[in-house]
Formats: C-alpha cells, structure tokens, sequence
C-alpha cells in the first residue's frame, strides 16, 4: 500500500513538473458567415438603354463559409515559443464536410536569445516608416459606420492587415541597448524575407531585407535610420530572359518634442531620405535614383486634447520604394460577387466602393516591384500611400479628443503639386492636388449619461486633382455617416451610410516592367456609388458578436447609363474570438 | 549664462559632435541629387476638339499585299494639329495587333514604319495572306480613320525554325542549307505509354495550327514520349547552326499549358553524335536537355541557352556520352512530354520552335 502511495505521488509530481516546464495554450477564432446577393438595373434590363441586354450572368448569388482557426501556442522554455493557426473551413454547398480543406495559415517561431535578442521566424508583421516598410490603407475610412467596420474587419483579418503592417515570411530579430547616462537606449533590428520563390524558368527568388537602428536619447529626442533592399537573387534560376532588380531605400528620422508648461506638448519630426533602384536584363539596363523629405511640427495643448499639426513633403517623381508604395487593392481586379455583368464576358464588373471593404478577392497580400494601376475615384492624391512618387507641399490638420473620450474629431487638408509634370512639356504642366479630409465620432450615451452606448460618426473625403496643359479637371467626393444604439444590454442596432461621387477627366499613367511612363490612358467618369445598410448585433463579449445585415448597393453611371446596377445584400455573420 | 532650454535636455547637452554628424547624414542625402526633370514620362498631348486628319494612309505602295521579307509598311498622314496618335495593326484572320505611336502633325512616313512584328502582349503573330486594318486613333479624341491592306509575306524573324514551325509538319523541311525530317507518325515513345501527337489548328500562335502531344506516365518512369526532327541516319550530316558557342545559341518556343494537366513536364532535347560517325547512340553519346514544369495555363515563351542544358539522366539514353556541348555534331532535336510526379497524364502544345543567336527570341526585333 505504501509503495503504491508513493508510485502515485512520484507519478503526478512528474507529470506536473513536464506541464509546468512545457506550456501549451490556445487562441483562435471562429466564424461563419452566409449572404444572400441580388443582382439589378438598367445594365441588366432587356428595355434599358442596351440595346444586348444581359442573359447570359445570373442575377442571385449565396455563398458563405465557416472556418475555425485554431492557434497552438507551445512554449517549451521561456525563450523560446512555437506558434501555428490551423484552419479548416468548409464553404457553404459542402455536404457532410464535402468542399472542406485544412491549412496551416500562419507558423511562426519565436523567442529570446541569451535574454538580449528577441527573434522571429516563419509568418512575421514588420513594418517601419511610411517610406521604407508600410502597408498603407486603401482609402480614407477613419470615421466610417461600425457597420461597414464589421465587414472591413472581416477582409482585414483574412488579408492579415493588422495595422500598417505586412505580413511576409522570413526572420526579424531586434535588440535594445540600454545605457545609464547620456542615451536612453539604441535599438536596433534587422529582417529578412522573402517575398517570391523562384519558378526555376524565369523568375529568380526576390528577398527584402532591411534593418532599423534607433536612438532614444530622451524622451525629448530620438533619431532613426531605416534601410530596406528589395532585389532578386541573382543565378537563382540561368535563364537569358531574367530581370534582375534591385531597390535600395535608405532613411533618416528624428522626433524633437518639448512640454511647454506642462500643458503645451510640442513636436518637430521629420523622415528624409533616398532610393536607387535598377532593373537588368541581358539587353537593356535601367537605374534612377531620387529623394525624398518630409518635415512637421505639432502642437498639442492637453487640457483639451487639441493638436494642430503640420507638414511640407517633397517625394521625388523617381523615390521608389516598393514595400511602402504596393498597394492593398487591385483597383482593376476580379471581384467575387458578379464578377461579370453584360453579354461581352470581357466586360468584367470593376471592383466598387462596396467591394473595397467586403471582397477578400481584390486584395493584394504581396509586395510588387512596380506601381500598381489605380483607378482615380478611391485616391487621386497619394494613391500610393505617403510615399507616393512627384508630390511635393504641404499637409495641415487638426485633431480633438481621442477614442476613449466623449469626441474625436479631425480634419487634414492636403495642399500639394508634383514636382514634374507628366508627359507634359509645357509650362503649366503640372498637377495640382487639393485634398481635404475628416470627421467625428460622438459619444452621445457619455454626455447625456446614458449606460448603453449611442454613437453617432461621421466623416468626409474630398479630393481635386487639377491641371491647365493636356487639361485635367478631376473631383471626388466621400461621405460616410452611421449611427449605433445599444437598444438593450449588449444589443445593438446599427445603421451606416456611404457615398462616392466623382466627376471629371483624369489621364492614368500606363508603366512598363521598368516602372517608366511609356503612355496614357484617358480616363473620364461621372458616377456615384450608395450604399445604405441597416442590421443587428448582439454582443456576446468584446470580440464574440452576431450579426445581421441589409444592404442596398447602387451603381450610378451618368455617362453611360446601361452599365447602371444595384446589388442588394442580406448578410449575416457570427465571430467567436478567444 | 541660461542655458538655451532647446539643447539642453534632461541636464545634459547634445554634443556638437553628434549634430555635425546629423549634418554630414542630411548632407549625405541631399548630395547627389539632381535637379528635378521638368516632365517625366513620355511626353504627350491630347486631341482638341477641333481635330481633324487631312490625309493619311498605310503605304499606296501595296497593291498585291506587303511582302514583310524585303519591305515594311509605312504610315504617312497630316493632321491639323500636333498631337499624340497611335497606329493599330490588326489581322482580320490571325487577331494579331502592333501598335506604333508618335507626336507630331505630320506622321513622318521614313519614321511611322512597320516591319511585320507584332506585340508580344496579344501573342499571336500575323499570318500571309491575310488582310490587316491600320486605324489611326487619337489621345482622349472618338476621331479614327481606317486603311486596310494584305499580307502577301510575313516577316522572317532572325534565327532558325525548328519542324517548320508545325506548319507543314510532315516529311522535310529547309533548314539553313540544310533539310530536316519531322515525321509526325514516327514519333520518340516509351512503349509503354500511350502518346498521341496531333496537329492543333484552334490553339496556335503562329501560323494556322500548333503541335499537340499528349500521353500518360503508366509506367511510372517519368517518360512519356516526344516529337523529334532530325538528321536521317549516315553520312557526315548535322543539323548545323550559324554559332557554335553554346553561350549563344538560344532554343525557344511558345508552350502552351492546360490547366487541367498540372503534372505536365517538357524537356527539349538535343542529341549529339560524339564519335562523328553519323550515328546517335543513345547508350554512348550524349543527349542535353532542358526541362520545365508547365505551371501555367495559356502561351508561354519559353527561351534557354544551350549551355543551360543539362545532361540526360538517363544512361542509357543520353547520359553516356563524352559530356561536352558540341553543337556541330547534333543529329536529333526533340520535344519530349513527362508527367510530375511520374505516373500522371499529360499535354502541352508547342509552336513556333526557332533557334536564335547571341540573345532570345524577341517579336518586337
């Protein structure tokens, strides 16, 4: 009896020795989702101004899914940690798990070496500045309705846009030193990746590397240098027809803040930097170097949590840096809902405001070495985020209050001109670009008193592009409104509007695989877009929610009115995350 | 003396060592940087209005149908501005298109020529025979005019065809001053998998048809079979090449894979007669060859220099032989079909297979 007593205290204190010292836990989310798509309008309509009327697309569309990902998380040591998100999913039309696959989605290793360098293999987020390692967003939608914000979350975390960064596959290691005097500390970081693999034919391996060194002097002052290389491998694939390109973006920050009396905090920041970038093939060989700076002040007066804040760029018309310049969306992808509309089956529907925020499809999960197309109606002004190539002047804003506060509201004004004309050899040749942006968001349950949440937002966009020579006038316009009241505990209801209206002639630039303009395309637009939606959710924690939804999408082409169209959608989705 | 509240922070002050170095890294930035250009791009100018063509017209000369050997087409015009113009070439049979622009008021006809390439992005090359419209179009401008005329002979890119580009595939074809033989009920075959080659006139690029070759890996072994042209057997007889050099001979050809065949792989190979006795021997002599997994749905062209070749794997086929690339002994030039992994169907289609000299294969050239 004794010495089994003993067989099963030497036994459990094993078996929990081997738990403690190996730890294992798991996150993961949930989510099913159905919708119910309808399809009308004029471009359908045998009586519509088209004389081929559309019989060959369907008009209905279901669809949906549900996916479990389930993140392992095994810690071994303190130092180290093994992570994997496994998936399954099963699109709706599977019978019995018919249709259903299984991927690993994310694997990633992390952790501390000798407790002095932290490191990361597999699936990373890196991101630096706005010019050097950025994922920058598609378009303006920082006061839109929580609504569509549900939707947006959804594309999001399927593309892995977490932030500004992006994801890529490789190794990021970062170390911070600290000192007792004079500096606070230096960090620095290095990553590789790779963004393509070799096809063995004609496509050499591309990698991006990069580092950071920051200098934190103070609280009063940091300065930074970034470096990003984005090239291929060459002899990774012995092909005559391979292109060998090479990016390099080298930059230089610093942040000067200082606290007048305690109630005006004030700031002086500022990037400046270069790129060289070179492309060759066994005939042809293309280099073009630039620069870039960018320079702001703010000041902040915190008893009232006001900020006025400005700045002056001037980003040469030659800067490239690819992984701050690629876009998150195909302006002219193929997108999942209808893609067609028309007999022509080269007419494909372009993609619409509706489909920028609900379409996994569009999205871009990889670093492109050239700019991308971009239709003008979603960004005229820096369709390629701030490192936007040729603009130069001047950005000015003010802010108030703050997410967890009663209000927040902002309005930037852009004022800027590019710095070379385009195509253009005369003397007013070059674009000029007024954009103004902004919105609130008001808390109105926390100034009345209510307990359950009313909250109203609002927000605008416009944005003018304009020039005498090969005369360009183009205008667009953005507004988003919504409103959400918990009605009873946890229970919201919820409704959102959105507009885009844009009038005008533009003439998009057609690049070739050097990045060189070789022509343009005269683009002409007079259309809007409406989308009004109305739904339900209910909450059952902060991440856990159900929710149900209508919406009613228009297309309106004042041009050519035939190609008219109206997608109404019923859409429901449930989110578990833990 | 107060201290300036601007340098001095937290009791100490900012070297002037680490401003001048701040200094030389601003510098550093700004120190080649040039002027910026006062436009950039193409230049262009859009149509007004009030435009309109006085005259124009894709070369009076033809009247029996350009021959694309010995002549070009060219393109003469006025307008009655300067303006950006393009110039579209279509082939009424083939839907092949060459686009040449300018800016000027005066299309400059020794300037606006065509030699009968075409752009690489439609893939389709023109065919003789056929009529083809030449459109003059304008910038931002629904002003067109249209002439139109024939093909009596279709350019002859530089370089060397290979089975007479699956045109008149059976039987000899020239080559240099040479003939070859192709001989599409002869093919290479593993006996034990079943392969059928077959002349393709809906999926072609150039010409009216391509070579479709297809089969099944039974056998697991990889090999399915190949399509060969070649040097009969005796005599002192290559096929000869206008370069030696393996660094500057370039095999190319527009592949074509289906999506439905993903385990397709083509090699094309290359049989030398190392003891110059007018005879490959497979089992002593080497076979070089270039393969590549079809991973993509559609035309492709594909281009590899000769020094890319690699020696066949197998020993007895190919693999024995003295191991040097020796380009003035080949007797047997061939596209053969494998399956990846072994043991799957295959196909592809091959077309236009020509050999260039000293860089690959360019429609535009």
């Amino acid at each position: 009896m004794r010495k089994n007593f003993l067989f099963v205290a030497i036994l459990a204190i094993t078996m929990v020795s081997m738990v403690e010292a190996q730890t294992v836990y798991f996150n993961g989310l949930g989510r099913a989702i159905v919708t119910n798509d309808n399809l009308k309008g004029l471009a359908l309509d045998p009586d519509s101004l088209n004389s081929i009327p559309d019989t060959a697309n369907a008009r209905k569309s279901t669809g949906g899914y549900t996916l479990f990902d389930l993140g392992v998380n095994a810690q071994p040591g303190e130092n180290l940690r093994a992570s994997a998100i496994l998936r399954v999913q099963n699109a709706f039309g599977g019978f019995y798990g018919d249709g259903s696959f299984l991927q690993f989605r994310q694997l990633r290793l992390d952790g501390v070496l000798n407790k002095v360098v932290k490191y990361e293999i597999g699936d990373i987020d890196l991101g630096m500045t706005p010019y050097t390692l950025y994922n920058f967003s598609e378009m303006y939608h920082d006061y839109e309705a929580d609504i569509f914000a549900i939707r947006r979350s959804i594309v999001q975390y399927e593309n892995f846009n977490f932030g500004n960064k992006w994801r890529l596959q490789g190794f990021n290691a970062n170390t911070a030193l600290k000192f007792e005097k004079g500096i606070e500390k230096i960090g620095v970081s290095a990553f590789a990746t790779r963004t393509r693999r070799t096809n063995f034919m004609d496509l050499p391996d591309r990698l991006l590397v990069g580092g950071q060194v920051g200098l934190t002097q103070s609280k009063y002052f940091k300065v930074g240098f970034n470096y990003v290389k984005f090239f291929d491998v060459i002899n990774s694939v012995q092909s005559p027809v391979v292109k060998n390109f090479n990016n390099e973006v080298m930059t230089g920050d610093f942040r000067l803040t200082y606290d007048f009396a305690d109630k005006v905090e004030t700031a002086l920041y500022g990037e400046v930097g270069r790129s060289q970038f070179s492309y060759d093939t066994a005939n042809t060989a293309v280099a073009n170097d630039d620069y870039f700076y960018d320079l702001g002040i703010s000041a902040k007066y915190k008893p009232l949590d006001i900020k006025v804040f400005a700045s002056y760029r001037y980003v040469g018309a030659y800067f490239s840096s690819p992984s701050a310049q690629t876009r998150r969306i195909y302006d002219f992808g193929t997108p999942a809902v209808f893609p067609e509309i028309g007999n022509n089956v080269s007419y494909g529907r372009l993609p619409i405001l509706y489909d920028r925020f609900t379409d996994d499809n569009i999205r871009n999960q990889s670093i492109q070495a050239g700019l991308m197309a971009y239709l003008p109606q979603y960004n005229a002004i820096t369709p390629y985020g701030m490192a936007t190539p040729n603009r130069k002047g001047l950005t000015a804003g003010i802010s108030a209050g703050g997410e967890e506060k009663i209000y927040s509201a902002d309005v930037i004004i852009d004022m800027l001109s590019e710095v070379s004309g385009e195509g253009t050899n005369s003397d007013n040749n070059k674009r000029e670009f007024f954009g103004a942006k902004g919105g609130a968001s008001l808390s109105l349950n926390k100034i009345v008193g209510f307990e359950k949440a009313l909250v109203l937002t609002g927000g605008f966009r416009y944005e003018n592009v304009s020039r005498v020579d090969n005369a360009i006038d183009f205008s667009s316009l953005l507004l988003d409104a919504g409103i959400t009241a918990e009605v009873i505990k946890q229970f919201d209801l919820m409704a959102g509007y959105k507009r885009l209206s844009a009038k005008g002639n533009e003439f998009l630039s057609v690049r070739d695989s050097y990045n060189l303009i070789v022509g343009y395309q005269a683009y002409q637009i007079d259309a809007k877009q409406d989308i009004l939606a109305f739904g339900v959710r209910y909450r059952f924690s902060r991440n856990t929610f159900f929710a149900v939804q209508g919406l009613w999408v228009n297309y309106d082409d004042n041009v050519a009115k035939f190609n008219n169209y109206k997608i109404n959608q019923a859409f429901l989705s449930y989110t578990m995350v833990f | 003396m107060k201290p300036n509240k601007f340098l001095i922070i937290r009791g100490t002050s900012i070297s002037t060592g680490f401003l001048g170095f701040l200094f030389l890294t601003v510098s550093f930035f700004f120190s080649a940087c040039k002027k910026p250009e006062h436009f950039v791009g193409k230049e262009y100018k859009e149509a007004s209005s009030d435009l309109s063509v006085l005259y124009f017209e894709a070369d009076a000369s033809i009247n029996n149908g350009i021959d694309f050997t010995t002549d070009s087409v060219s393109v003469n015009g006025e307008l009655s501005e300067r303006v950006t113009w393009y110039v579209t070439f279509r082939g009424l049979s083939s839907g092949a298109v060459k686009k040449i622009d300018g800016l000027s008021q005066i299309i400059d006809p020794s300037e606006a020529k065509w030699g009968g390439d075409h752009d690489p992005s439609t893939l389709r090359f023109f065919q003789p025979g056929e009529q083809v419209v030449a459109e003059l179009t304008f910038l931002n401008s629904s002003v067109v005019r249209r002439d139109t005329f024939s093909i009596k002979k279709i350019k002859k890119f530089k370089g060397d065809v290979l089975f007479n580009g699956f045109e008149n595939a059976l039987g000899y074809y020239s080559w240099g001053n040479n003939y070859l033989f192709f001989n599409e009920t002869d093919p290479l075959s593993n006996p034990a998998n079943p392969m059928t080659f077959v002349m393709d006139n809906k999926l072609f690029v150039e010409g009216k048809q391509s070579l479709s070759i297809e089969g099944a890996d039974n056998d697991n072994t990889y090999f399915i079979g190949g399509a060969r042209t070649f040097m009969p057997d005796g005599g002192s007889k290559y096929i000869n090449f206008q370069s030696l050099n393996p660094d500057s001979v370039y095999f190319n050809a527009y592949i074509y894979g289906f999506a439905n065949y993903p385990n397709t792989r083509v090699s094309i190979g290359v049989a030398e007669d190392d003891n110059t006795n007018g005879i490959f021997q497979p089992a002593s002599e080497d076979v070089w060859e270039f393969a590549v997994k079809i991973n993509w749905t559609g035309w492709r062209l594909v281009s590899v220099k000769y020094s890319d070749f690699a020696t066949s794997a197998s020993r007895e086929n190919g693999g024995s032989g003295n191991k040097r690339k020796e380009l003035d002994r080949i007797k047997q030039i061939t596209f053969n079909i494998l399956a990846d992994p072994a043991g799957n169907k295959a196909s592809y289609l091959v077309d236009f297979p020509i050999i260039t000299y000293g860089e690959p294969f360019d429609p535009t050239k």
